[in-house]
């Protein structure tokens, strides 16, 4: 851009000034050639006139010579000469009568024999005889006489009768009068050009008429005219021709350089041609003069003009130049200081970065510190399950005959080396992710099933210790989400799990799960809240509580078994997944850890039709709490289904009644177990002494259902339904009761594997034999293969239903449990693509789990084996197996 | 600094040069000299004044009429130059001239001169070199011997006569049977007359067309004076035989008191000594009259005109030509009058009755038209001879011939081919040789040797009248002299005619070179010289022991004599018929033009 603003800048006066210097070079063209015309006009026309003055002049002079030589002719025929001799005194006589010398004129006469005779007498042939013999009576022409030297005008009369002489006959023919041509000048020289005319008397045809008098003169030729119409920007090729018919003719021309211009003029009478020949500069010169000023004023006027147009281009020029300068200094100076501001704020980012390095070398120094502390905690928290184990083995073999004791013993061993585990995974994990090389491993997940999975991982634990544990949900409107399912299960579990190991026993925990508005129309916003009552924590620690490696030094909760890992992987994976955690939390008082985190909403379709194709349009909901109520109005009117609520069982016991009578009965009644007043169970007995006995009641209660599942089902309930109230989880269990599907209640005492005929794949002999007598101990049976292949072919070879389920070691020598389990999905096994297959494996990071996952297998349980986590994973396969339709 | 300009200058200068010579071609002129008497000085004269100009000579007549033949055949010289002019007679092809009226030339001269050259338009072709004057030349030493005095009028002449002739001695003779003689004689003893205001104005009739015939007024008396002068003279038929050289050796023998001439022939002919020139007699001193006529006019052809450069380089040629230097090459290069401002006069003691004349004017200009030269000579022969026994009869014959009037001639000869003039070092001039082996033909030599400029240019083909192939040899004086050489004594007689300078036939450049027939010249030129190398005959050596009858073209008195007496020859024969006529009478007698031969190489 600045090059052509540069040459924009250039080009605009450049193209001004040629344009003004064209116009006025045009202009000043055109106006020289009009003014030369003028000029040259006004020199004609002025020659023109003068020389017709001076035609009429040398025309009166000529004539009045003649009248003279007439005068003398009658004189002389009055008073014949005597003789040839008398003939001078006779001439001499006339001339003084006439007073000739007076002006330069002199008499001659002619005889016969062409002699000449002046006041001196005889004087011989006169040279001229030649041009008065054609006859005529009167010649009129300039001589170059070598009897008197010099050029004359000769007057020539022939007489009417020859004088005859008396004494010798002489015969006297002509009288003559010359007149000395310098003395005739004064005629034909104007005065008006200062006598620097030169006058050439010519012919008719152009030559000149006599030698004398033409020296210096411009034109040197004897014929003068045709040299004339030689020179150069003479106009015409025939001045005679052009001559014809016109008193002048004048017209200008060059000689050697110089300008001249000419006058030609016809004295007919005399055949005599009159030219006129003048240098132009002294033609019209007062005209010349005056026009030389006007073009020199106007040419002064002009460069005057152009110089202020250059200096006021100049100028411009300089004022733009300056301008630019300005703003070159202007920029300049801006980026002067916005160096000076990125320089200072390079030394602000040097100086917070020196603050960083040192916050970071604090850190570093405080994370030194931190692993110092943690390894001494590590030390000791390793050292401790571990003397623990080692102990009480030592102590087991000891009393290995006291079923007591063993019994005591191993729950202490197997209590320890939990324990030595969770140690384990943690502290793999956290340096997993310190490693950047934790990825998420996204899928279409509902959350009624996280929320579901984690209430029944906790909840044992929060009655263990005795703590009430309440979980909330609110204005859910997406369940089914995108996420990374056991990496929230890990955060939430890790929230939670704290809640449960801060809080002194008998505590109040609550778990909310709740959904924001959205942002984005993609996005659905989720809150998680774990509130506990427990022991908080400092503001100190609360502020590092994400550091890894920390853990608040604290005489009970020192007490308390942890990594100090927890938060950290917590906090680390949430902002992994673009959410983040708000900790608040007061010593003595509790703690409330917020999550918020943006999940797309998945694209998988909720049948929205469910409760239409049902005949469901009427529901009545119960709770004490009317925000549950309204949460549940809410969430089943989106779905089309109307929702009226009441906050005890009475009401509600006459809300169907009245329904019922109004011929709109309701289609499904929710009821809270526990409300003031009379509770659910009592609630579902009163509806059933109503008419409309037949409508479906569940019971949604936050605690466990077989505690009053006898009871309830005696009332009425037709089904419970587990706090809090997700959408999904109300459709299944609806549908169930609709369709007189009672899913058998998992008893609390029955393994689920018992009975189960497992193919098992564990190359380690150990781990195998432990395996073996661990799927013994819930009453499972098992074969052992030593490796992928193996495996294979055992299952290829087995009869469908031989085996429930394969249990798949991953590192396996001569085939590896992936590749065994694409194989086995390869095959043409009926059972092949459902058999579950269950990874068993110590690769347990998320990435195993994906790739387990990814080669076909079901689930993924991380060894060593914990036969609690493996039974609540062979229950969820197999309940998925259940509903989905294709098995 | 100053280097750059001086490489500036000289490539300047570099570059102007062609602008200021031309292209450095040498450029070549053809000049038509009226009369071979031009050779012996006057052409080397312009050969010196113009080295980078290569001239063309060849000899012309002293008539116009050969240029209107060169004219009409498209073949006229660069430069034209003629003894006897009347504007009457070229006006009618005066556009192929160059018109100088304009020129810084025509300027030069006095207009009262330039009058007579000018036609009415103002155009001037033909510009007049200096005057000859022409009187009657006296061997005052003679008269001074009988004790007769000088004749001052016409009444004295008459008396010196009837003292002279009754001493015996001839009072007056001249070679009546020269057309000039008789014209020249005829105006100036009747000058006066013709000069009267009656005579001019007839004159200037006759000169504008405006009439052909005689003023019995004017011309009347002008045969009763030449009737009486021949008689008082003493002249008689013998006179019309005479050649001027013998006439001029009689004079110096005191046969004949007076002939007519001028001072440049009475130099030619050593008659200077004791001579004076007397006017024309009128019948007092202040009729007396001396006969002027220009040495020769001079013209160019249009041609110079289409290039300027050209033009220049003729102009210049014809200032030289006019000029002072070069009048002084014509004739002695004294007592002629000067027409041109710049010439002065330089008379010989010969010339001591010309003040008076020149004092009043009475300078006759002859009266020069082709027709008048060849009707004075029918006339005045006429009346010589008796054939016109009175002034009455002599007029009316004149007038007669005058009415006559120039009858076409008819067809005479006619040439089958063309031969050019142009000298080639390889072989010569093909014209001249064709002309000369011609000529050796016909005069029956064994070898023949003739100057190249005898032969007036480019010879062309087609139709010829009798008086159109006399155009074709030239020469004044030119005689045929035959004689036995012996081999040794033709190469010398070749090598002086090469060798010689200043004489009638002197080798001026490669046009004028001598043109051998029957055998070959090989001739090397040194410098302006030109030596014979050796002479062969069919490409053999020339035996020098041998003799042959050989032919030599060429002026005898002028430079023949001379040559064969050098050679040791005193016997020679003089041919009975002229050059021209041998060659005329042959083409129109049907014969034709030898081939030419390769005659010379020039090394």
């Amino acid at each position: 851009m600045r090059p052509k603003r540069k040459w924009r800048s250039v080009l605009l006066p450049a193209a001004l000034m040629a344009g003004l210097l064209l116009f006025l070079l045009a202009g000043g063209l055109f106006f020289a050639k009009y003014l030369q015309n003028q000029i040259a006009s006004e020199r004609t026309t002025q020659l023109n006139e003068i020389t017709g003055q001076v035609q009429v002049n040398l025309r009166n002079a000529l004539d009045s010579h003649w009248y003279y030589l007439t005068a003398a002719v009658n004189e002389l025929e009055g008073r014949s000469p005597a003789s040839a001799q008398d003939a001078g005194a006779c001439i001499g006589a006339l001339e003084r009568l006439l007073e000739m010398e007076s002006y330069d004129a002199m008499l001659m006469l002619l005889d016969s024999q062409g002699n000449c005779y002046d006041a001196a007498g005889k004087r011989g042939v006169w040279q001229d005889i030649d041009r008065i013999s054609g006859g005529g009576e009167r010649y009129t022409f300039i001589t170059d006489s070598y009897i008197y030297q010099g050029s004359y005008w000769a007057f020539v009369q022939k007489f009417d009768t020859p004088l005859l002489a008396g004494g010798d006959g002489t015969a006297f023919t002509h009288a003559v009068l010359l007149k000395d041509v310098h003395t005739m000048a004064q005629y034909y020289d104007s005065a008006s050009y200062g006598s620097r005319n030169e006058t050439y008397i010519l012919k008719s045809n152009g030559t000149r008429m006599y030698d004398g008098g033409d020296e210096g003169n411009t034109i040197q030729a004897y014929n003068v005219l045709k040299v004339l119409e030689e020179m150069e920007g003479q106009p015409y090729a025939d001045i005679r021709a052009a001559l014809d018919g016109q008193d002048t003719v004048s017209a200008g021309f060059y000689s050697d350089g110089v300008e001249y211009y000419f006058c030609l003029t016809f004295l007919e009478e005399y055949d005599t041609l009159l030219l006129f020949l003048i240098p132009a500069e002294y033609v019209a010169a007062g005209t010349v003069r005056m026009v030389e000023t006007v073009i020199r004023t106007l040419l002064g006027l002009a460069v005057v003009m152009v110089v202020l147009l250059i200096l006021a281009l100049a100028a411009i020029s300089r004022q733009q130049t300056s301008a630019r300068m300005f703003r070159q200094e202007q920029e300049n100076l801006r980026r002067q200081e916005e160096m000076n501001a990125r320089l200072e704020e390079s030394n602000a980012a040097l100086a917070q970065s020196k603050r960083t390095i040192e916050q970071a070398f604090e850190i570093a120094e405080g994370a030194n510190r931190a692993k110092s502390s943690f390894l001494s905690n590590m030390s000791h928290d390793i050292r401790t399950p571990m003397n623990a184990i080692v102990g009480f083995a030592a102590l087991l073999g000891r009393d290995a005959e006291n079923p007591d004791k063993v019994r005591e013993y191993t729950r202490k061993i197997t209590a320890s080396s939990q324990h030595l585990l969770g140690l384990i995974n943690d502290i793999l994990d956290i340096s997993k992710i310190e490693a950047g090389k934790t990825t998420l491993n996204l899928s279409d997940e509902n959350i009624v099933d996280l929320i579901e999975n984690i209430d029944s991982i906790i909840r044992p634990q929060m009655k263990a210790k005795g703590h009430s544990f309440e979980v909330y949900s609110r204005d859910i409107r997406h369940e089914h989400v995108v996420m990374d399912k056991l990496r929230l299960n890990q955060i939430l579990l890790n929230l939670l799990s704290n809640a449960v190991k801060y809080t002194p026993d008998n505590g109040h925990i609550v778990f909310t799960v709740q959904e924001l508005p959205q942002h984005a129309m993609q996005l659905a916003h989720f809150r998680f809240i774990v509130e506990d009552d427990g022991y908080g924590m400092s503001p100190e620690y609360v502020e590092r509580i994400f550091q890894a490696f920390t853990r608040e030094e604290d005489s009970v909760t020192n007490k308390i078994q942890g990594t100090g890992l927890g938060m950290a992987i917590t906090k680390n994976l949430l902002d992994l997944m673009g959410g983040s955690i708000l900790v608040e939390s007061e010593k003595g008082k509790g703690s409330k850890f917020t999550v918020d985190l943006e999940m797309h909403v998945s694209d998988q379709v909720i049948d929205q039709q469910f409760w239409q194709n049902n005949g469901i349009s009427r529901l009545l909901t119960v709770d004490d709490e009317e925000v549950i109520c309204q949460n549940i109005q809410m969430v089943m009117e989106s779905a089309g289904v109307s929702v009226d609520y009441a906050t005890n069982g009475r009401t509600a016991v006459e809300m169907v009644r009245e329904a019922v009578n109004e011929g709109a009965p309701y289609h499904i009644v929710l009821l809270d177990w526990k409300m003031p007043g009379i509770n659910g169970v009592e609630t579902a007995r009163l509806i059933r002494q109503e008419p409309a006995q037949d409508v479906p009641i569940l019971i949604l209660t936050s605690y466990d259902w077989p505690e009053v599942e006898d009871e309830a089902k005696a009332a009425g309930v037709d089904a419970c339904l587990a706090k809090p109230f997700f959408l999904t989880s109300f459709r299944q269990k609806v549908d169930s009761v609709l369709h007189s599907e009672k899913a058998p209640e998992a008893s609390g005492q029955a393994s689920v594997l018992e009975g189960m005929h497992i193919l098992v794949a564990e190359d380690n002999e150990i781990n195998a034999e432990i395996l073996e007598e661990l799927l013994d101990m819930v009453g499972a049976t098992c074969d052992i293969c030593e490796n992928g292949q193996a495996v294979a072919e055992a299952f290829a070879a087995s009869q469908p239903g031989q085996y429930r389920l394969i249990l798949m070691d991953v590192q396996m020598p001569v085939m590896n449990g992936y590749d065994a389990t694409r194989a086995i999905r390869a095959m043409p096994h009926p059972l092949a693509q459902t058999i579950p297959i269950i990874a068993m494996t110590a690769n347990a990071f998320a990435e195993d789990i994906r790739d387990a996952l990814e080669a076909g297998m079901t689930a993924h349980v991380a060894k060593p084996i914990d036969m609690g986590v493996l039974e609540q994973t062979v229950k969820t396969v197999l309940e998925a197996q259940e509903v989905l339709p294709q098995l | 600094m100053k280097k750059r300009i001086v490489l500036f200058a000289l490539l300047a200068g570099l570059l102007a040069l062609p602008a200021c010579g031309g292209t450095g071609a040498r450029e070549t002129v053809t000049i038509a000299l009226w009369s071979d008497q031009l050779t012996e000085g006057y052409a080397a004269y312009l050969r010196d004044a113009f080295p980078e100009v290569d001239f063309v000579f060849y000899t012309a007549n002293n008539s116009t009429d050969f240029y209107r033949f060169k004219y009409e055949g498209g073949d006229l010289p660069d430069i034209l130059t003629v003894r006897r002019f009347s504007l009457r007679d070229v006006a009618d092809w005066k556009d192929a001239l160059l018109d100088l009226s304009d020129t810084p030339l025509a300027a030069s001269f006095h207009s009262s001169y330039l009058r007579s050259y000018t036609y009415g338009d103002g155009t001037v072709n033909w510009l007049p070199v200096c005057g000859e004057v022409d009187g009657i030349l006296l061997n005052k030493a003679l008269l001074e011997k009988y004790g007769i005095p000088v004749p001052t009028d016409y009444n004295t002449f008459r008396e010196a006569c009837h003292a002279l002739t009754e001493q015996g001695v001839r009072p007056f003779s001249s070679n009546f049977g020269a057309d000039y003689t008789c014209m020249e004689v005829l105006q100036g003893l009747s000058a006066a007359r013709l000069s009267s205001q009656e005579g001019r104005a007839w004159r200037q009739q006759y000169e504008s067309g405006q009439t052909d015939r005689l003023d019995e007024d004017v011309w009347l008396p002008v045969f009763e004076r030449m009737e009486e002068f021949i008689g008082l003279a003493g002249i008689d038929a013998a006179s019309l035989e005479g050649d001027t050289a013998a006439l001029f050796q009689a004079y110096q023998a005191g046969e004949a008191a007076m002939i007519r001439g001028t001072c440049a022939e009475a130099a030619v002919y050593g008659a200077e000594e004791g001579t004076v020139m007397l006017p024309y007699f009128g019948e007092t001193e202040e009729e007396n009259w001396f006969l002027t006529y220009p040495a020769f006019q001079v013209a160019a052809s249009a041609r110079a005109g289409e290039d300027p450069a050209r033009k220049s380089l003729i102009l210049d040629i014809l200032s030289v030509m006019l000029g002072p230097e070069g009048q002084r090459h014509i004739a002695t290069g004294r007592d002629m009058i000067a027409y041109n401002k710049e010439a002065e006069m330089d008379l010989s003691p010969m010339m001591a009755y010309m003040p008076p004349c020149l004092e009043g004017n009475r300078l006759y200009i002859r009266l020069a038209s082709a027709g008048m030269f060849s009707i004075s000579r029918q006339v005045v022969q006429g009346m010589i001879t008796g054939e016109y026994p009175n002034a009455r009869a002599a007029f009316d014959a004149f007038n007669a011939a005058m009415a006559a009037g120039g009858t076409p001639e008819p067809e005479a000869a006619r040439l089958d081919k063309a031969y050019s003039y142009a000298f080639r070092p390889e072989g010569g001039s093909p014209a001249a040789s064709a002309v000369m082996n011609t000529l050796r033909e016909e005069v029956g030599a064994r070898f023949l040797i003739g100057q190249s400029v005898n032969i007036a240019g480019n010879i062309r083909d087609g139709a010829y009248t009798a008086a159109e192939l006399r155009f074709l040899t030239m020469g004044e004086g030119t005689d045929i002299l035959l004689c036995d050489l012996t081999g040794e004594q033709l190469y010398q007689c070749v090598s002086r005619l090469l060798a010689a300078s200043g004489g009638r036939g002197a080798v001026i450049n490669d046009s004028s070179l001598y043109v051998s027939s029957g055998f070959e010249m090989a001739v090397r030129k040194d410098g302006g010289t030109y030596q014979l190398e050796r002479l062969t005959c069919l490409g053999e050596e020339l035996d020098r022991d041998a003799a042959y009858l050989v032919a030599l073209l060429g002026n005898e008195v002028a430079m023949l004599g001379d040559i064969l007496a050098a050679a040791g020859v005193t016997e020679y024969e003089k041919a009975g018929a002229s050059f021209q006529e041998l060659i005329a009478e042959r083409l129109a007698s049907g014969g034709k033009l030898a081939e030419p031969t390769d005659y010379i190489t020039l090394y």
